[in-house]
């Protein structure tokens, strides 16, 4: 039968699929460092996102040239790094956004289909 | 104020720990990948979060870059190839600074070659090992160097697999034989030294000797200084004080006025200790010598005054014998 883990979604597969989609829409509101990205996110309600894997997932757009990236030092730390979303991003994102629509109304459809058929 | 510090020390030691879980990434990747992180860190400490563990942090932090963790496997081969990519480039510069210097070195082993075949053939000088040993025939080894150099340049040119493996015997070989040469020639053993110097120590070289003190003959009888000498193992030669000329014919009875080594210096046996004499007073009718050797005449002169060396090691008052290896 299986305990009520088995039975909920793998929010971290699902979370894999789309974090490169949060990440740049939480950046195009705002410039932000690392850890400020993964606040926004975790206020928006993805509070299970790991930190480190945000971080890995900044390093990687920016070096995909979606994101660019500046150095703001710090009096009281370590300098922060902080990160904008390019024109490249703009557009990913505008993609990204518009196949998230419609992988979700697909699922939206499939999953409608079979509420109709258990009634 | 005292809670932020301790945030910002805390981030950093837990960077560090994450950045050792990631060094068998090229550097380059590690410091793209975990800049900045200290103050995000720290943010998080001071938003209350908790740290995983460095090892599924750094985990993380691969997935999100698209980049892999590595097996132990993986691991040490990435080291290796890191350690390779270090290395190659300085082996490629030495390779090519030998390249440049292959036809300097195919005219030394060929001179080395003539100096090994010198030695073998030619009386061994010990002083020079294994060079020089064509001293005395310059001509012919000259014509053996061309010989040896015209062979070596060709197998130094020659790339086939045949010619490289001739090359690599011949130089175990040119190492064999110079090993053999200059240890034989070094460091003579003990055998080959006694049987260099048939054992006599007043035989022996400048290289070894036996010491003894020279003993005190001034104002002797030539008979009582030569009986003291030869037990010595000492030799001896007269010279006249006057004209400093040698004297070879000697009364016994003559009297030592002085000697050339003064009395309990430590000399090497079967040295000569010149004897000084007053040559005008040196016939002694009658007289007679005590060393076995030496020849004595009717007028009771000795025919030789140089005694060769009898006994090597004997007592007599006012002198020792010390030996040194």
């Amino acid at each position: 039968m299986g305990d009520a883990s088995d039975r909920r979604l793998d929010r971290s597969q699902l979370l894999k699929g789309v974090l490169d989609l949060a990440t740049l829409s939480v950046l195009a509101e705002e410039d932000g460092y690392g850890y400020d990205v993964v606040r926004r996110l975790r206020v928006h309600g993805l509070t299970d996102v790991a930190e480190a894997s945000v971080y890995g997932t900044l390093r990687r757009l920016f070096s995909m040239g979606v994101l660019t990236s500046y150095v703001v030092p710090s009096e009281e730390g370590p300098h922060r790094k902080y990160y904008g979303i390019s024109p490249t991003g703009h557009e990913w994102l505008r993609e990204q956004k518009s196949q998230w629509i419609e992988f979700r109304d697909v699922i939206n459809t499939i999953s409608e289909t079979n509420n109709k058929g258990d009634k | 104020m005292s809670d932020h510090s301790d945030h910002i020390k805390e981030a950093a030691t837990f960077a560090e720990n994450v950045r050792r879980e990631l060094r068998s990434f090229p550097a380059d990747v590690v410091a793209d990948l975990t800049d900045g992180l200290e103050s995000d860190i720290a943010s998080s400490l001071a938003d209350g979060a908790s740290l995983s563990a460095p090892e599924s942090y750094a985990h993380d932090l691969l997935r999100g870059a698209g980049l892999e963790p590595m097996s132990i496997s993986e691991k040490s081969e990435s080291l290796l190839m890191q350690t390779f990519a270090k290395v190659e480039p300085l082996w490629s510069k030495v390779r090519d600074l030998t390249e440049g210097l292959a036809p300097a070195w195919w005219v030394f082993r060929a001179w080395i070659a003539t100096q090994i075949l010198g030695a073998m053939i030619n009386e061994v000088d010990s002083s020079y090992g294994i060079i020089g040993q064509w001293g005395e025939m310059p001509i012919g080894a000259a014509i053996v160097f061309v010989l040896f150099a015209v062979l070596s340049i060709r197998v130094g040119k020659a790339s086939s697999s045949k010619w490289k493996m001739a090359t690599t015997v011949s130089h175990l070989v040119f190492i064999a034989l110079t090993f053999m040469i200059l240890s034989n020639e070094t460091y003579p053993s003990f055998e080959r030294y006694w049987e260099t110097h048939d054992g006599n120590p007043a035989n022996f070289s400048n290289n070894t000797c036996v010491k003894t003190q020279v003993p005190d003959v001034t104002k002797a009888s030539a008979m009582t200084a030569e009986a003291v000498l030869s037990q010595q193992s000492l030799g001896f030669v007269y010279l006249d004080q006057t004209t400093m000329r040698r004297v070879d014919r000697v009364s016994t009875s003559t009297e030592i006025l002085a000697q050339s080594i003064r009395m309990g210096t430590e000399i090497c046996m079967g040295q000569e200790v010149e004897l000084f004499i007053d040559d005008s007073f040196t016939s002694v009718p009658g007289a007679t010598s005590l060393v076995p050797d030496g020849q004595t005449d009717a007028d009771g002169e000795m025919s030789s005054t140089t005694i060769p060396v009898k006994s090597p090691i004997t007592t007599v008052p006012k002198a020792t014998t010390t030996t040194r290896p």
